[in-house]
């Protein structure tokens, strides 16, 4: 006969049925004549049953930390919150109908600019906070004032999420600043195109391509009065030189 | 308890506006929020975007926490459950048209939720190696011989990490009061 610490092994392959005929039928025997190892079975199974409710199938994307403590960490004024900048922009938000938003601190989205540069450690895991601001703040151009929040609905069912903001420049210019989540890598011979429409047609507002990761922050500046153009595209157009919109729209939003 | 003291004393550094603390606690907690997002809003976006939310708001309001009314880990919960709230509402009113909406809640379930969440919590500080298998084999509905083989280790090894991690997790489980401490 074994001996109870080895047939403790075989507990909890016995709770989920893994264990062949013959090793069950003798740990069946071995539990009949000892205590000791019921009791220890007992508790397994109260353990295993809460596990098994307790939602440990649900694990949150690898890039999510980075994101998350990202944007929260370069509030531009951590310790006097609700001082910060950021209040009256959640406020805005709110007003807007959206609870949820996604502040891009006015440093911040003057360093998305940057990012495309920075994608790198945007993606590799970089568990120092102090390190990554310090690392982003060097990259950080003249800070724009965020003057709207913008909420991308995708156009399709493709899982893509966009947030942005409508960023007014110390030099009296607009720049978007896009976040988006789920873009499918650029097919070859393909770009993603920013556009601006209004009553005098599209604009277009500059180009990207997703490589690797599938999320990404860009950053373009805008030409015209996002007053009169007050929709804002993204699309997927082939390579083709021909500067209309043709390819299908991926993502859209009102200003 | 000295856990619950340590997340305390983390949750004091994030008021003090300690970005290196602001992660500590984060990669402790973002396992459980997400779960719970995912228990209470029945989708993997809104899910991020509660643990988003819950972290933005852990950051400006730490200076209201006060660690004599209660734990750091009830106070994140309760944070937790007013953005799932919001989110819900939010998502009720949401002009997107999906072709399959997932089934909103009507009331979160707060028992259920609670307990997963302190399982969840009890689970990431177990020793790396002991989470990793009880996940696979819990999680991902894995079997001991598929664990073995996912991680390249031997099924004995397997077993011992399995039974051991489980032990220690009922031992957490039963001072937390998420499982009875046993008869005998
Ligand atoms: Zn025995």
């Amino acid at each position: 006969m074994k001996r109870c610490s080895e047939v403790r092994l075989d507990l909890p392959a016995y709770l989920s049925s893994e264990l062949d005929h013959a090793s069950a039928a003798a740990l069946d025997e071995h539990l009949a004549a000892c205590g000791a190892c019921l009791g220890d079975l007992s508790e397994l199974d109260l353990v295993t049953a809460v596990l098994s409710h307790s939602g440990l199938e649900h694990r949150p994307p690898g890039h999510l930390e980075l994101e998350v403590l990202t944007l929260v960490t370069l509030e531009p004024d951590p310790a006097g919150r609700e001082g910060s900048s950021t209040k009256d922009l959640s406020r805005a938000s709110r007003l807007q109908g959206r609870s949820i938003r996604l502040v891009l601190a006015p440093a911040l989205a003057a360093a998305a600019v940057t990012l495309a540069a920075f994608g790198m450690a945007w993606r590799s895991d970089l568990s120092n906070a102090r390190d990554r601001i310090q690392a982003m703040q060097q990259q950080l151009g003249p800070t724009g004032a965020p003057v709207r929040a913008i909420s991308f609905v995708e156009s399709g069912s493709t899982g893509v999420s966009a947030r942005g903001e409508l960023v007014r420049q110390p030099d009296g210019n607009h720049r978007i600043v896009v976040w988006a989540k789920g873009l499918p890598h650029t097919p070859a011979g393909h770009h993603y195109e920013v556009w601006l429409s209004g009553e005098q047609g599209w604009v277009s507002a500059g180009s990207f391509q997703v490589s690797d990761g599938d999320s990404m922050m860009w950053s373009c500046p805008v030409g015209v009065s996002p007053a009169a153009y007050p929709e804002v595209w993204i699309t997927l157009e082939p390579d083709d030189g021909d500067p209309r919109r043709t390819g299908p729209s991926v993502l859209r939003a009102s200003l | 308890m000295a856990r619950a003291d340590a997340e305390n004393e983390l949750l004091r550094a994030v008021a003090r506006g300690d970005p290196d603390a602001l992660g500590e606690l984060y990669r402790a907690f973002e396992r459980p929020l997400y779960s719970v997002g995912m228990r209470w809003l029945s989708d993997p976006k809104l899910a991020e975007e509660l643990v988003q939310e819950v972290t933005f708001r852990i950051w400006r309001r730490a200076t209201t926490f006060d660690g004599r009314r209660g734990a750091a880990s009830s106070w994140i919960f309760g944070i937790a459950r007013n953005v799932a709230a919001d989110l819900a509402r939010e998502r009720a009113r949401r002009p997107i048209a999906v072709a399959d909406p997932p089934r909103v809640q009507e009331t979160l379930d707060e028992e259920k939720a609670w307990e997963a969440w302190q399982v969840s919590l009890e689970l990431k500080r177990l020793p790396r190696q002991q989470q990793e298998i009880i996940e696979l084999a819990y999680g991902r509905d894995m079997t001991q011989a598929e664990v073995a083989r996912t991680l390249g280790i031997p099924l004995g090894t397997v077993k011992t990490r399995l039974y051991a991690g489980l032990k220690s997790l009922r031992r957490s489980l039963v001072e937390r009061g998420v499982v009875e401490e046993s008869s005998r």
